[in-house]
């Protein structure tokens, strides 16, 4: 293969200014990340619902409810701050090549909502086609006032069927959310005139990890990696096997376990409110793992030695009642409790009068798994799952993640390596994963008919209080093809009630000024996005 | 010792001026021949003629950021040495590194100037000039250097998979800054 217009480009920045070879060989990195305060070992992420990790070299983890409520009710406060007054409402200069982030396939936002993507089939067929229509409608909702957040879109298709016989197929319309947002963003599926109440089928988290950046370790696992671009979901579904795994039956969990079950708690907590009760023991790891579930700290040893300690609780505050320690593989042999004035258990800490009840029994692990759900929906879920999410379908997720990423699997996560149980249930109903909604087709010979999937889209964006150029701008995409295996005639892209906003990049081609909000879309491009803000207020508005 | 030092030690034909540039910048030069040919002989002749290269060039020349000049000379010595050992299909990461660098290039329109070499080059470092100080950086660590994603990686704490996004972006951003100056390549 011949490289000579690469080799002039390659020749071309040999000869680059000296300032630049000279600054960057003298460079030296600021950190991708920020490394925390090491003596808790859990932050937030940006969007202040998944939990960030620092790597701690002595596997300490202390941490109250009531403080963890509270940093995340603080960063939600942010966000919706960020949501309701900053984006949306402010303007600044900006072009598609002006971007500080920006690229020739849109701005890689700090939030990214993910693509909308396109309907496909559990199976190709050849004689059906489809043509799609996709509208974005920036109408303010009700409330709104000047404020732009999200776009109503509505994703549709005209399959036809080109065979001499009636035909009946599974469609499938993949979206991007997590239990925690499935209200907002589970799309309506219409068929012809006809409402559908379609099947969903969650597939597993569509993100990874990450290490503590600065560290030794860029390829760790301590750290959520969030799906940041559409190429990420492009690795992820290209191969179809991340829809496959979506329609399969979740992993069962049918282990045996030992159960270590802690109840009847007592402890002076009037004169010490933080009164803490610790668990010792040690064990061969390569031949037990150890899951817990409404602890606060734990310690680990090379020896094998470990132990887990939990804030008394009584019945005032938020601690969980439910604790309980699961032990797989060989039993945990004897045990030490102590109790201690708080959560530092050390030597001169120790506290009197701290007691429970310990309950020892055998159960195998799916059933315990359904039990910690239940009582995590109770304790934590006040409003229960979302409409259309079975306790059966939550707790298989869960047991995927545990399988997946958690100790059951020799390659663990680091983020899941201390068995949490009360993580990984959580992280299962906060973590992105592409859902699929299923639902049938029946075709007439010869004959087409209107599928019609209606959904709000929030916008991808910069967060108000990083000082981005992007600040204010909202990121809107779709995927043309990706995933699906349509055989696709035409497809066109259409904006409605853009009378807020303006475009700031975009490659669809529409031109607001022209009136130009309906386009066709090249079949040949594989991602088209839009990136507007909302028109400043006129002096008549104010 | 100074790179003026230097300089002068080769302006006297003291040939004490050779061991200093190596010295000083051998670990350098050798970095930017291997990460081109990813053989070690080649590159340590890389080198060996990068000095001899210097010690014919100066004097006359006088360069002003020794460092930057002398890896050039070692970038076009690798470069030609790859051009003429390309058909033997020895140098797979200088293959995967020019293929990125197709990323770069605009498609060309009738009416679009091919540049010369040296315009080019102003406009390269023109667009670096736009980027951030760390993109800049891990452009010119990349493209010049022709560090691997695993070296930087290890020295900017990012990991080699989103380095390579960050790449992508980097190249697209180029190649769209010169469609839009009209440039062709």
């Amino acid at each position: 293969m011949s490289y000579d217009r690469e080799i002039k480009l390659f020749n071309a920045i040999t000869n680059i200014r000296d300032d630049l070879v000279e600054h960057a060989q003298d460079m030296k990195f600021e950190s991708a990340g920020t490394v925390l305060d090491t003596q808790s070992d859990t932050d937030y992420d940006a969007k202040g619902k998944t939990p960030r990790k620092t790597k701690l070299r002595i596997r300490w983890k202390l941490l109250s409810s009531a403080a963890a409520c509270i940093l995340a009710a603080g960063l939600a406060g942010i966000l919706i701050w960020q949501g309701v007054f900053h984006i949306g409402g402010k303007t600044g200069g900006g072009s598609a090549n002006d971007g500080g982030s920006g690229h020739s396939e849109g701005t890689t936002f700090m939030s990214y909502a993910g693509p909308v993507f396109p309907l496909t089939l559990s199976e190709a067929y050849g004689s059906i086609t489809a043509s799609r229509h996709v509208s974005f409608d920036f109408s303010s909702q009700p409330g709104d006032f000047h404020t732009i957040w999200g776009s109503r879109v509505r994703d549709s298709y005209v399959l036809s069927n080109h065979s001499e016989h009636d035909v009946t197929v599974t469609a499938l319309y993949p979206f991007v959310s997590s239990f925690a947002d499935m209200e907002k963003f589970r799309p309506s599926i219409t068929t012809g005139t006809e409402a559908v109440q379609p099947v969903m089928h969650p597939g597993g988290y569509s993100g990874g990890f990450t290490g503590v950046a600065g560290e030794d370790d860029p390829n760790g696992s301590i750290n959520i990696k969030e799906t940041d671009s559409w190429e990420d979901y492009k690795a992820l579904l290209k191969d179809g096997s991340y829809l496959k795994n979506a329609l399969s039956s979740f992993p069962r969990l049918d282990q045996k376990v030992t159960v270590y079950e802690f109840s009847d708690f007592e402890a002076p907590l009037e004169q010490y409110p933080p009164a803490t009760q610790a668990i010792s023991f040690t064990i061969d790891s390569s031949r037990t793992t150890i899951l817990t579930y409404g602890f606060n700290g734990s310690e680990w040893h090379d020896n094998g030695f470990r132990r887990y300690s939990y804030f008394v609780p009584e019945n005032t505050s938020l601690r969980k009642q439910c604790k309980m320690l699961i032990v797989l593989g060989d039993d945990i042999g004897s045990y030490s409790l102590q109790g201690y004035k708080n959560g530092a258990c050390e030597n001169g800490n120790e506290l009197e009068g701290v007691s429970c009840t310990i309950t020892h029994y055998e159960a195998v692990l799916a059933d315990v798994l359904d039990r910690l759900i239940s009582e995590w929906l109770q304790y934590d879920m006040n409003e229960g799952l979302p409409a259309g999410v079975s306790k059966e379908m939550f707790i298989g997720t869960a047991a995927e993640l545990l399988t997946v990423y958690g100790p059951l699997d020799n390659t663990t996560t680091e983020r899941y390596q201390d068995g949490r149980l009360d993580d990984i249930i959580n992280e299962a109903y906060v973590l992105d994963r592409v859902f699929y909604l299923e639902f049938p087709v029946t075709l007439p010979a010869g004959g087409s008919i209107t599928v019609t999937a209606d959904l709000y889209k929030g916008p991808s964006f910069d967060f108000a209080c990083s000082g981005s150029e992007n600040t204010g701008i909202q990121g809107y995409d779709m995927v043309t093809r990706l995933g699906s295996n349509l055989d696709f005639e035409s497809q066109t892209a259409e904006l409605t009630n853009t009378e807020l906003i303006e475009i700031v990049r975009q490659n669809f081609g529409f031109d607001l000024s022209n009136n130009v909000t309906k386009v066709t879309l090249n079949p040949a491009v594989e991602h088209y996005y839009l990136e507007i803000r909302v028109k400043e207020k006129s002096g008549q508005d104010q | 010792m100074d790179d003026q030092a230097i300089i002068a030690l080769y302006w006297q034909r003291d040939e004490t001026a050779i061991k200093e540039t190596d010295r000083k910048y051998g670990r350098f030069c050798y970095n930017i021949s291997y990460n081109i040919l990813a053989v070690s002989e080649d590159a340590e002749e890389c080198v060996s003629e990068t000095y001899q290269k210097v010690w014919n060039a100066i004097p006359p020349e006088k360069p002003a950021a020794f460092r930057a000049w002398l890896g050039r000379i070692t970038r076009n010595v690798s470069i030609n040495r790859w051009h003429y050992k390309h058909a033997a299909k020895r140098y797979a990461g200088t293959e995967m590194l020019l293929s990125e660098l197709s990323d770069c290039i605009p498609d060309h329109k009738t009416t679009d100037e091919i540049l010369e070499s040296k315009a080019l080059s102003q406009y390269i470092s023109d667009w670096l000039d736009t980027l951030s100080p760390q993109d800049r950086n891990l452009f010119v660590r990349r493209y010049w250097n022709c560090d691997t994603l695993q070296t930087l990686s290890g020295s900017s704490g990012i990991s080699p998979n989103k380095l390579a996004g960050r790449m992508f972006r980097l190249r697209n951003s180029l190649k769209a800054y010169l469609a839009e100056k009209g440039a062709a390549i």
